[in-house]
């Protein structure tokens, strides 16, 4: 990847990781510390990742650091207050999205990464597979339990007509 | 004395209800019960000791079967997997007129397929990493190359500067004027002759700085150059082969006819073995310093013109590098056997 490459790397997905990073990590701050470690990463690599790859490879490193600063914080037991920060009310937001996005924060970490890989990337299982070190099956088995839990969760709230 | 009394009756009455009791022993409590109506109560509030099986609470292990997808047929059984399936486009094209086909019938399961088609997250676009600028690289260019070229213009600049400075005299040419034998083309660009040595040619510009008073030209009121475009247009497609002295002009106002003579301090030579050259017109000739040379001309205030030529068959690359009235040369070398 050549700098030109390694720049347009950047225009092209930071926004998408940064969202990644600011679902798993529900802290601006965190999410913008990510982002910027994920590319001080790649661009240490930079020459020897394929341009094609740029996207796979900074969604790998970005999960793997999103997991980095989960266990940290969960030592630190920051993470339960951390996870509070986003402040938003259910019964206030009540489009589908936001509830989805609300029932989204009761998954597992692991499930909630397959299925944003999955719904805002686009990724299909073997991709996700790559970038979580999961086989292709756990991936559909995670994204599966995903879509039962968030089906359950906007059902129990009456949204779906 | 009798085998049973308020003192062991709990003892009896525990083998009782544990079935260790024979008839008569059985016989003896029930007896000492009906004659102790008292202690009934309180042994109906013994808790009972057997074990009644509870309800089974081992969870199901259903969700850890595989469904073949291909294979399986569709049930309200498995109907959640498929819809699942369906919302992540993972069915067969056979399985999904199935399905259809299933919920056409079954308002519930309709709804199902309709819910977790639903279950779609979409990202917030608005939610933006405003820092790009800060992860961007900036791209290294080698300017090695221009830098040295640059800092030897400079270095030209510099040394002519020092040069004309010193009031160096100049060797030229063999070429005489005589200002009034000579043609007279316009008020303010005035061609007085060219000059022709065998190989070179020159064309010599006399301007006025200022009107002279009654037709007189005087050298207060004169200054000659030597002219390159004016070479460049006279010699169409050439290059002339730019002397790199300076022509030491002399003006003998004492006389009517003012004599311009370019005194040839010593001749030039052009030796035998001087490979032969192909001169390259200048429009094929390119800057490729362009803007560097545009900003020297600024800084310096002079002219700073340097082009190439790139090598052909016939003869190999060439250059032409002005710097105020300095100018040199080279024409492109003759390629051996081109003919």
């Amino acid at each position: 990847m050549t700098t030109k490459e390694y720049n347009n790397a950047v225009d092209m997905y930071a926004d998408n990781l940064f969202r990644f990073a600011l679902k798993h990590l529900k802290n601006e701050m965190s999410a913008k510390d990510v982002v910027q470690e994920t590319f001080e990463k790649v661009w240490v690599k930079h020459e020897d990742v394929a341009a094609e790859k740029a996207k796979s490879y900074l969604f790998t490193t970005a999960y793997h650091a999103i997991v980095d600063w989960v266990k940290k914080e969960s030592r630190n037991g920051d993470w339960e207050k951390v996870g509070n920060n986003e402040g938003h009310d259910s019964m206030q937001n009540f489009d589908i999205q936001s509830v989805l996005n609300e029932g989204l924060e009761k998954l597992p970490v692991i499930q909630k990464t397959v299925v944003l890989l999955r719904d805002y990337e686009g990724y299909n299982y073997d991709e996700i597979a790559s970038i979580t070190d999961l086989s292709e099956s756990q991936v559909k088995v995670y994204i599966f339990r995903a879509r039962k839990t968030l089906k359950e969760f906007i059902q129990r709230l009456d949204l779906v007509i | 004395m009798e085998r049973i009394s308020i003192f062991n009756y709990e003892a009896f009455y525990l083998d009782h209800l544990e079935g260790n009791l024979n008839e008569e022993d059985t016989a003896l409590l029930l007896n000492f019960l009906s004659d102790h109506p008292e202690l009934a109560l309180e042994i109906d509030d013994l808790p009972t000791l057997s074990l009644e099986e509870e309800e089974s609470v081992v969870p199901s292990f259903e969700h850890l079967k595989q469904i073949d997808y291909d294979n399986d047929v569709i049930s309200i059984s498995n109907l959640e997997t498929f819809a699942i399936a369906h919302s992540e486009k993972q069915l067969s094209a056979k399985k999904e007129l199935e399905l259809t086909a299933f919920i056409s019938k079954n308002e519930e399961a309709k709804e199902l397929v309709a819910v977790y088609n639903s279950v779609k997250l979409i990202a917030d676009t608005t939610v933006v990493f405003d820092q790009k600028a800060s992860l961007k690289r900036r791209t290294a260019i080698p300017l090695w190359r221009y830098a040295a070229i640059a800092a030897s213009i400079v270095g030209v600049v510099f040394a002519v500067q020092v040069w004309n400075s010193n009031g160096n005299s100049i060797n030229s040419n063999v070429v005489a004027f005589d200002f009034l034998d000579n043609r007279f083309e316009d008020e303010n660009l005035r061609v007085i002759s060219s000059g022709n040595n065998g190989s070179n040619n020159h064309v010599y510009e006399a301007s006025l700085s200022e009107e002279p008073n009654n037709g007189a030209i005087s050298p207060q009121n004169l200054s000659i150059q030597k002219s390159p475009s004016v070479v460049r247009k006279a010699d169409n497609l050439q290059f002339a082969h730019l002397e790199k002295r300076k022509p030491q002009m002399h003006v003998d106002h004492q006389q009517d006819d003012i004599r311009i003579v370019e005194h040839p301090l010593h001749p030039v030579n052009q030796s035998a073995d001087v490979e032969p050259t192909i001169a390259v017109a200048y429009n094929d000739m390119h800057n490729p310093i362009k803007p560097i040379t545009n900003r020297l001309s600024e800084f310096t205030q002079k002219e700073i013109d340097l082009r190439t030529a790139k090598a052909t068959e016939e003869r190999k690359g060439g250059f032409y590098l002005k710097i105020g009235s300095l100018e040199i040369d080279h024409p492109g070398r003759k390629v051996k056997n081109a003919n």
